[in-house]
């Protein structure tokens, strides 16, 4: 008897398997089946009412704009009161993706680059829906692309997403730095890597992105093999990186292998949340609604904000 | 040249040898490379712990296997086995051939393997090297001494044949180090060809060959022996209604059976069978078998004959029955005489067998000079006065040759005048003091030779209470005397006969010298003495040839026969084992050997001749100085490499 996973188990579930949507061909039709497929699936949720619901009423002060002031209720009440939104801000949303040769690993599922291209493709159609400006950096030790943030550029961030190929060795500290500096409005910046640094580097990096105000998510994304070290080849392991070879017995390291892991992320965890930095981490094998939930909570956060 | 290991079992050592190499063979990449996104961590990771399975200086780990490799060879104690003499560096060898040709080796077949065996051994002779043969039994004899092969005479070999004797390793042993004591080439070999019976083995003769020489044993048998004979034969002579009668019993041994059989027995008489006889043997053990009694005759041939087996030197065992002479010796006591007087002097005189006494008794007064015809010895056991007739009868008896015994008691008062040359004087009484006691034994006389050795009998034991003096006291012939100097044993020579005087009694009237052990010799050896018998010492052989059968010998009185047998020690086919007698040869210390040094027998000793071991736990503590020096180069190497040029976390590959 087949046992079924729980993401397998919820509706529109199939939808977000990163191996079923590694079938479709065209990026824009994969962000819509995830978001929808996604969006269908919360009708039973308790996340309703985003961002254009109506808050509640107040009553009219002097300096308000008379265009909000409600005339039904003038007409009942005889008074002026007027309406309040939740979050409509229109903010820039901007996936920085890191596209370095690491990121073409995938022994457990389907490779980062592609778990990496599922994931921004479907923020960035769902930013699109919210009519927030959609763009995005891909970058390895420098930056590759960049769109800036604009509505009308998810046709391009989407296009862009489908011919990355990854190339070149990763560090955060220049392609970051140059983000920072380009980045004329707050907003929202998605960071999704490996992370192959050491954690003081790329909280240094990181951290430049918030100068501006910015509001930092931060998705840290690897292959379940590169967290449990499921090999049992004894060969010379090759950086895919740097091309560097080392020997290596599996057996011998895989318990200080996982151990260094661990304590690599739970820094990363324990350095970047006190920031306000929200941290994730994936596994490529797990669907894709985490990453969607994980985005809406903190969508939800910011907007709360009137 | 093999290679061969005195202890084999420390080659187990090897697998330690082998334990890295397996270790790196195991663990080695199984696939060339395997492409991981980040060495980032696996470098972190201690160096070490991924670099010790690789084999990373071939150099020191060559360095290190080989001298662990020889050190365990060393233990292993490795030797060249067969650089023996027979390959002694190709050089020139002494070969000592020695042939065990005691009679046990008729044995069926081992002779004719025996020979072979020499054959083989001189056929195996190279060019140069020189050959001696020597064969042996209780003796050896040196039939080819330190001879090039080319002069070895053809046919020697079949005019051997095995002798009648028995063997004697350290006979033929003997001979063969003599012959190697004077050897020029380096290698000396002796190659022992016998069928070793343990009963060859010397037990406290020491057989000590020269240095460096090998013993090689050659055993002629193949396989279990099994043997039967006829070990002895006993002869009894029982007196019966008849006559004289002997009895025949022999003991039959049996070795190496399988089970019991029944075999034939037969009894010859003067070459005739006069009995047979079937006799179960035990697989193993002896039996003893008696005949029924035969009629005596003054020499009988017995013989008891069993089948023939593989070994017939045994089957028959030959004897001679002899009645032995004997002396006739007349005992003429007193009329008046109780019963007793002559009971201790014919009791002892009748139990004589080398000679034996025939006793004939009779009274002083029905004595005729006829009865003195054929006599040995005449006794006058205190019969007193004799009468002129009757003495000068007693005169020329002795005269001509006989003896006289002349026992002087209480009715002696008067002698046997005419007869002595001294008068019986008065009886000197000592019973008052406990009795006199022999003061003088003349023990260089044949009469009391066997009183020489102090353990032979106690002469002076014996009391003597009274005697009688002589008038006048002789002083030659006197042969023993009493504590007070009286003379108690005189004799002096009368024509060709003598005349022997006692003068206390031959019963316990007047002394316990009849109650005493030695009397009966004492009686036996003054008749011999006084009768003139001599023993037989001019033995001389009647028939020439040599080997077991009857013989034919000229002895003082004429012909008579001898059996002759094999020694039946010969006959135990018991065997020895080779490696004991080597084990119980000694060789003599010292380096004699010129030239190369020749191997010895066993893997030990041949093991110890060559040491090889010990050059090899050189050339080992060589390497492992080599190895010493090569590994802290290396370690300075490599720190100067970790500490000046690589980054702490990421080692060189």
């Amino acid at each position: 008897m087949a046992v079924r996973s729980p993401a397998a188990s919820r509706p529109g579930a199939r939808f977000i398997d990163p191996r079923v949507l590694a079938r479709i061909s065209r990026l824009d039709l994969l962000a819509r089946t995830v978001v929808e497929g996604f969006i269908g699936g919360l009708h039973r949720s308790p996340y309703r009412g985003l961002s254009v619901d109506f808050a509640e009423h107040r009553q009219y002060m002097p300096g308000d704009d008379i265009r909000l002031i409600d005339w039904r209720v003038f007409g009942r009440t005889d008074r002026f009161y007027i309406k309040q939104f939740e979050a409509d801000s229109n903010s820039n949303f901007t996936v920085l993706l890191d596209m370095s040769r690491s990121m073409a690993f995938g022994k457990s599922g389907i490779p980062k680059i592609d778990y990496a291209r599922f994931l921004a493709a479907s923020l960035s159609y769902f930013a699109g829906k919210q009519r927030d400006r959609i763009g995005l950096v891909t970058f390895n030790d420098d930056v590759v692309d960049y769109i800036p943030p604009s509505a009308k550029h998810l046709d391009l961030v989407l296009h862009t997403l489908d011919r990355l190929e990854p190339f070149g060795n990763s560090a955060l500290e220049r392609p970051l730095r140059r983000v920072a500096d380009a980045s004329r409005r707050r907003g929202i910046m998605l960071l999704i890597s490996d992370l192959y640094e050491p954690p003081h580097a790329v909280l240094e990096a990181v951290q430049r992105l918030g100068y501006r105000g910015n509001d930092l998510v931060v998705f840290h994304l690897l292959d379940r093999s590169e967290i449990d070290f499921e090999f049992d080849e004894v060969a010379n392991y090759v950086d895919m990186e740097t091309g560097d070879a080392v020997p290596v017995l599996p057996d011998h390291l895989r318990e200080r292998y996982r151990e260094m892991v661990a304590e690599h992320i739970e820094t990363l965890r324990a350095e970047l949340r006190p920031r306000r930095i929200d941290y994730q981490l994936f596994d490529t094998s797990e669907p894709l609604d985490r990453a969607l939930f994980a985005y809406i909570s903190m969508r939800r956060r910011l907007t709360r904000v009137r | 040249m093999g290679l061969a290991f005195l202890v084999p079992a420390f080659l187990a050592g090897l697998l330690v040898l082998g334990l890295p190499i397996w270790v790196h063979l195991r663990n080695r990449p199984k696939t060339d490379t395997v492409e991981f996104p980040s060495l980032m961590f696996i470098e972190r990771i201690p160096y070490r712990a991924v670099q010790r399975q690789r084999l990373r200086h071939r150099l020191l780990f060559v360095t290190r296997s080989l001298a662990l490799l020889l050190l365990v060879l060393a233990f292993a104690r490795p030797f060249f086995g067969d650089a023996l003499p027979g390959a002694a560096a190709g050089g020139a060898r002494e070969v000592v051939l020695v042939l065990d040709r005691s009679w046990s080796m008729r044995y069926e077949g081992h002779w004719q393997v025996a020979v072979d065996a020499v054959r083989a051994e001189i056929a195996a002779l190279r060019p140069g090297d020189r050959l001696s043969l020597i064969v042996f039994d209780e003796q050896a004899e040196i039939l080819i001494e330190s001879q090039p092969l080319t002069a070895v005479v053809a046919g020697l070999l079949s005019e051997l044949q095995p002798s009648d004797l028995t063997t004697s390793y350290a006979a033929g042993l003997g001979a063969a180090a003599r012959v190697l004591a004077d050897r020029t080439l380096p290698a000396s070999e002796i190659v022992l060809i016998s069928d070793f019976q343990r009963t060859g083995q010397p037990e406290d003769i020491e057989i000590r060959l020269p240095a460096s020489t090998v013993l090689r044993p050659v055993n002629v048998v193949a396989g279990a022996v099994a043997n039967t004979g006829v070990a002895d034969v006993g002869l009894d002579r029982v007196t019966a209604a008849g006559g004289v009668e002997l009895r025949v019993t022999a003991r039959l041994t049996r070795q190496g059976g399988a089970d019991e059989r029944t075999v034939p027995v037969l009894l010859l008489v003067d070459d005739v069978v006069v009995q047979r006889r079937p006799v179960t043997l035990p697989a193993e053990g002896a039996v003893r078998v008696s005949f029924d009694p035969v009629s005596a005759a003054e020499e009988l041939r017995v013989e008891v004959r069993l089948g023939e087996d593989a070994l017939v030197g045994d089957d028959t065992f030959r004897a001679v029955a002899s009645l032995g002479a004997s002396l006739s010796v007349l005992l003429v006591e007193n009329p008046g005489a109780g019963t007793s007087n002559s009971l201790y002097l014919e009791r002892a005189l009748g139990v004589g067998m080398r000679p034996a006494f025939v006793v004939d008794r009779q009274v002083l007064r029905d004595l005729r000079a006829v009865d003195l015809i054929g006599r040995d010895l005449v006794v006058l056991n205190d019969t007193g006065a004799v009468d002129a007739g009757l003495a000068t009868a007693l005169s020329e008896y002795v005269r001509a040759g006989g003896g006289l015994l002349v026992g002087l008691a209480e009715s002696a008062e008067a002698g046997p005048s005419g007869l002595l040359p001294f008068a019986v004087g008065g009886v000197i009484d000592r019973s008052g003091a406990l009795g006199a006691t022999l003061g003088f034994v003349d023990t260089a006389h044949p009469v009391f030779a066997a009183y020489r050795s102090p353990d032979a009998g106690d002469l002076s034991g014996a009391r003597f209470y009274r005697y009688r003096g002589l008038e006048p006291v002789p002083q030659e012939g006197v042969l023993a005397r009493f504590d007070d100097g009286i003379p108690a044993l005189v004799h002096f020579p009368l024509g060709d006969g003598r005349v022997v005087v006692w003068t206390s009694s031959f019963d316990t009237f007047w002394t316990d010298l009849p109650l005493q052990p030695i009397f009966v010799p004492f009686v036996h050896e003054v008749a011999k003495f006084a009768a003139g018998y001599r023993e037989a010492d001019a033995w001389r052989a009647a028939t020439p040839e040599r080997g077991p059968g009857f013989y034919q010998v000229e002895g003082p009185e004429g012909p008579t026969s001898l059996a002759v047998n094999l020694d039946r020690r010969e006959a135990d086919l018991t065997a020895l084992d080779p490696e004991e007698l080597l084990a119980s040869v000694a060789w003599s210390s010292g380096a004699d050997v010129s030239g190369e040094q020749a191997t010895e027998f066993s893997p030990a000793r041949v093991e110890a001749g060559q040491s090889v071991w010990w050059y090899l736990v050189i050339v080992a503590l060589l390497l492992l100085l080599t190895e010493t020096a090569l590994s802290n180069r290396l370690s300075r190497r490599a720190s100067w490499g970790r500490n000046e040029s690589e980054p702490p976390h990421r080692a060189p590959l």
